[in-house]
């Protein structure tokens, strides 16, 4: 039987002055994965990971109700520990694929 | 917390080693020097204690749940942020002069998330003890002055390549008790009227320059300081009265080159020693948090020269005419949006790992740029309203003296309504602000303009700018595609 794919539901902050090209790592990780996931908008369907990409430090994007696990990128950090702009989407990916 | 007079009293009884002209400073309370930068810390401590101030000036210790001055807080969210800059401007408007404990303030704020972040990659213990070290600092509600600039020597070359390793901050031994630095830390803000001073690295280390990646707490009276008090602008006006224009709270924050000649530090009061890695983000939150402030304090030390402008106007008898009022708009103008800059990076704040809140670094940095060139406007517009004798003016002893004084008093009346004294004393407040060493703090204090733009530069994702601009210009702005 096959496994059901996991669903990421995915967050912008809105994107007002970005320090970093969050549609981007996005599309990085779309292309990556989207064997293994299912991406879905946050606030239209049901999903197992929450993925929250804020373009700059503040961090702005309202986190919706959701009980389980968030993955946040804000700026050069995800979940709030520095990285550097060239690790964001491997380790995004590693992430992601530790939650399936 | 401690008391405007309990402050005061402490210091009385620091065994420091302080020089002014080749003199040794006995005791910096009621030496006219020293006294009214005193008095500007005091405020920091007054306002603390009177309920009116109280909910800026005061916070919640998230180690110990007890009520602490503010200046020893470690920011917990965007309102502790916007806080701070809402106090500093209130005490500026008080004190006009800097009441130098944010250097302390803001030092702490940046070693405490950055140790944090050692810990968590390096396995150390530094967080823990600054923990320790900040309970002890909230507990005696003491000064800290936060001690990050040193003489730097040949800025071309790195910490390890200066001809004399000394010109930077660096550890010259360690043993199972503790370390020993040696080196010197220049423009110390307040620190002689300190309990104790924060060692941070001034710059971003590589790693020859490990033994200088240094962060440590020291007593400011511990064996082997020195201080030298520095010379301002006018400073043997401080025997006098009047003559000072601000003879309570000074001019700018005392400042002082501190060496430390081969100085003790118990492993409990060190946070970092070698970790040269961390330098860099450790420099980078210190200059964030503390120019993050200078649309507060600034904004009101202008309110004041503001009020000078405009009360001077009134005793020269020109306040109605249209030129002297739109130039008093554009004052509070320019003094309103270094306040906005201040305000927006503290709400666009955002959590360090640590917990800590932070400012955003990018419009951090704008601020202080602003300040480097708003001041200068504002104290311009000033200049130009109260009159050139601001700068000409005859001595206080002349004023005052039993059979000269006349003369004086005659030749410098203004507007009936108002003695020649009000004007006299208006004219000095002036002086005392808008130039010489106050304008100068407002161009380097918490770093020059170019270091504002690096950052500026290195922040502001110029690439997306571009493609912005491409887009509306129909270019097509996706390369790969087009190819």
């Amino acid at each position: 039987m096959m496994r059901k794919k996991m669903k990421i539901g995915v967050k912008y902050c809105g994107n007002c002055n970005p320090y970093i090209d969050t549609r981007k790592i996005y599309l990085s990780l779309y292309k990556d994965l989207k064997e293994e996931v299912e991406f879905v908008k946050w606030d239209n369907q049901t999903y197992d990971v929450l993925l929250i990409l804020s373009s700059c430090p503040t961090d702005c994007a309202k986190r919706p109700e959701f009980h389980g696990p968030i993955i946040a990128i804000s700026d050069i950090t995800i979940d709030y520990y520095s990285i550097t702009v060239e690790q964001i989407s491997e380790l995004l990916k590693q992430k992601i694929r530790l939650l399936m | 917390m401690k008391t405007r007079d309990q402050y005061i009293e402490s210091l009385k009884e620091l065994k420091s080693i302080i020089y002014f002209e080749g003199e040794k400073i006995e005791s910096v309370v009621n030496h006219p020097l020293i006294q009214p930068h005193i008095n500007s810390a005091a405020m920091t401590y007054e306002v603390a204690n009177d309920p009116m101030y109280e909910d800026l000036a005061t916070a919640t210790s998230h180690l110990t749940g007890k009520k602490i001055s503010r200046f020893t807080h470690i920011h917990q969210n965007t309102e502790d942020l916007i806080k701070k800059v809402k106090l500093l401007r209130l005490i500026a408007q008080k004190t006009a002069s800097c009441f130098q404990r944010c250097v302390g303030f803001d030092a702490l704020n940046a070693v405490y998330s950055t140790t944090y972040d050692m810990d968590q990659k390096l396995g150390t213990d530094y967080h823990e003890r600054l923990k320790k070290y900040l309970e002890y600092v909230q507990e005696n509600d003491l000064m800290v002055a936060g001690a990050m600039t040193d003489p730097k020597g040949d800025r071309s070359l790195s910490p390890s390549k200066q001809a004399d390793p000394d010109l930077y901050v660096h550890v010259v031994e360690k043993n199972d008790k503790g370390i020993i630095v040696r080196g010197a830390k220049a423009h110390m803000t307040g620190m002689v009227n300190s309990h104790e001073m924060l060692i941070m690295p001034t710059a971003a280390m590589k790693e020859d320059d490990q033994a200088y990646a240094v962060s440590c707490a020291i007593p400011i009276d511990a064996p082997g300081v020195i201080h030298f008090f520095g010379r301002q602008t006018n400073d043997k006006r401080k025997f006098d009265e009047m003559d000072q224009g601000n003879a309570k709270f000074g001019i700018v924050g005392g400042e002082c080159l501190t060496v430390l000649e081969d100085v003790f530090v118990p492993w409990d009061k060190v946070f970092m020693c070698g970790e040269y890695k961390f330098s860099g983000t450790l420099v980078e939150r210190f200059a964030t948090l503390h120019r993050q402030n200078y649309g507060g304090c600034k904004a009101g030390v202008s309110d004041v020269v503001t009020g000078a402008a405009t009360a001077m106007a009134e005793y020269n008898g020109v306040s109605r005419a249209s030129h002297i009022k739109d130039k008093i708009v554009e004052m509070m103008h320019l003094t309103e949006s270094l306040y906005c800059c201040s305000i927006a990076c503290s709400a666009e704040g955002c959590k360090l790992p640590s917990g800590a809140s932070y400012p955003n670094a990018l419009l951090g940095n704008v601020v202080k740029q602003n300040v480097t060139r708003n001041i200068y406007e504002i104290d311009r517009i000033c200049h130009d309203i109260a009159g050139g004798f601001i700068a000409t003016l005859p001595s206080e002893k002349d004023f005052n003296h039993p059979e000269l004084g006349k003369y004086i008093k005659k030749y410098f009346v203004g507007k009936a309504d108002y003695s020649v004294e009000d004007r006299y004393r208006m004219a000095r407040l002036i002086e005392n602000m808008t130039g010489g060493t106050a304008l100068v703090e407002s161009m380097h204090g918490a770093g020059s303009p170019q270091a504002q733009r690096v950052m500026l530069l290195r922040m502001g994702n110029l690439p997306h700018k571009v493609e912005l601009a491409q887009r509306l210009a129909g270019i097509e702005t996706n390369q790969d595609e087009k190819k």
